[in-house]
């Protein structure tokens, strides 16, 4: 047997882990054992460049990548997509709807504004704390020092709920983004 | 009233198509043994944050990225503090020196010195000395010639060391009338004997001038 082909086996012991991943992303059981054999096929074809040290990473990354693409592709497939889109909020009228939608694009178009005035590390710490990630998490994943992580996210909530201005009724940024302290 | 609409959700998903979509396999591997450019290193990262699902691959890249390499992220920050730290006390002691320079003050004393003979032996004037503790010595040394030069050189030599050696020199000097008048740190001069040594600079080269040999001792 040859190394490549003792590779490819190996990759095997990797499938339950990899079903179990992509059913966690949103797909049914029955898809995540079709998108895991072909994730492990494509994978297979081109083990020799796939770092030994790597695998779990490459498989998981192809793995997302195609239920993803498979969800796309049913999606722009089906032709009931705009029905099966959830129905408006029937308590409001057709106006409301429109004054509704234009406020939260003005309010959209000021919050992206003030999040292109953060540096990319910062933005990532925003997201990452809307995520519902703690600052300890966050400075793992990043690399920064968890002092450095509550500081910078401090100062950055604090500009963004100064700057956006008033946001769409119901909706508060400090709730969204939590305490300044673990979430 | 409760919200389905996220504005970070929206931005994130702009954010992620600007980006260029997901990262492929190949671009995480290469990512996480460390293997890209800064550039691409910094949109593979964005990726796999604002790629949720992908995000805890970025703990792998710990135990994949080459150690040297972390070692080296840790150290520069350190070794550029330690750099401006440094930096910051020379700064303070230099200007501590220069404001010191600066105070105007008054010279406990003039030294009025007298050329000795250049040849060992000639005469038995004696030699002058100086009060050891000055801060600063105002020194005078009038020639007694008067050469064809408008160009000298003063060397301090210290004739107390195991091998007589210049402490101080000055070139391209030359003299009110006749006089030099110097002013001399008190550090250059501890107690001990000394000589300043008085040379002409001529088209045919430099020659000793003349010789003010003086002690500096403690009261």
């Amino acid at each position: 047997m040859s190394e490549n082909e003792r590779r490819c086996e190996e990759l095997y012991r990797y499938k339950e882990r990899l079903v179990r991943y992509v059913v966690s992303i949103g797909r049914l059981e029955q898809d995540a054992q079709d998108i895991v054999q072909i994730v492990i096929a494509r994978t297979c074809a081109k083990i020799e460049t796939v770092p030994s040290e790597s695998v779990w990473a490459y498989l998981r990354v192809a793995a997302r990548n195609e239920a993803f693409n498979q969800a796309t592709r049913t999606r722009t497939d089906d032709p009931l997509d705009e029905i099966n889109q959830p129905l408006a909020d029937r308590s409001r009228s057709p106006e409301d709807e429109l004054i509704a939608r234009e406020e939260r694009a003005r309010f959209q178009q000021t919050f992206n504004e003030t999040m292109a005035e953060f540096s990319p590390e910062t933005q990532q710490i925003l997201f990452m704390r809307r995520r519902g990630m703690s600052n300890d998490q966050i400075a793992e994943d990043l690399g920064l020092h968890p002092t450095a992580v509550r500081s910078r996210f401090s100062r950055a909530k604090k500009q963004l709920c100064d700057d956006v201005g008033d946001p769409p009724t119901g909706l508060s940024l400090s709730e969204l983004l939590g305490d300044d302290d673990d979430a | 009233m409760m919200h389905d609409y996220d504005p970070f959700e929206v931005w994130a998903a702009q954010k992620r198509e600007r980006l260029g979509g997901p990262p492929t396999p190949e671009e995480v591997v290469a990512f996480l043994r460390g293997e890209l450019n800064e550039k691409e290193a910094a949109r593979v990262q964005a990726l796999l944050v604002y790629y949720p699902e992908l995000t805890p691959l970025l703990r792998e890249r710990k135990r994949v990225v080459p150690r040297k390499r972390r070692i080296w992220t840790r150290a520069l920050p350190v070794a550029a503090a330690a750099v401006i730290a440094l930096q910051t006390i020379l700064l303070v002691q230099s200007r501590m020196q220069l404001a010191g320079a600066r105070r105007p003050h008054v010279h406990e004393a003039r030294h009025e010195l007298e050329s000795a003979p250049l040849i060992r032996g000639f005469g038995g004037t004696p030699v002058p000395e100086l009060p050891a503790g000055e801060s600063e010595y105002l020194i005078a040394l009038t020639l007694t010639g008067r050469p064809n030069t408008r160009n000298y050189r003063l060397d301090l030599l210290d004739l107390s060391a195991p091998r007589k050696r210049v402490v101080w020199s000055a070139s391209s000097v030359r003299p009110n009338e006749r006089t030099f008048n110097l002013t001399i740190p008190g550090t250059y001069l501890r107690p001990g004997s000394y000589t300043i040594d008085v040379y002409a600079a001529a088209e045919g080269g430099v020659y000793l001038l003349e010789r003010f040999p003086f002690d500096v001792k403690n009261e």
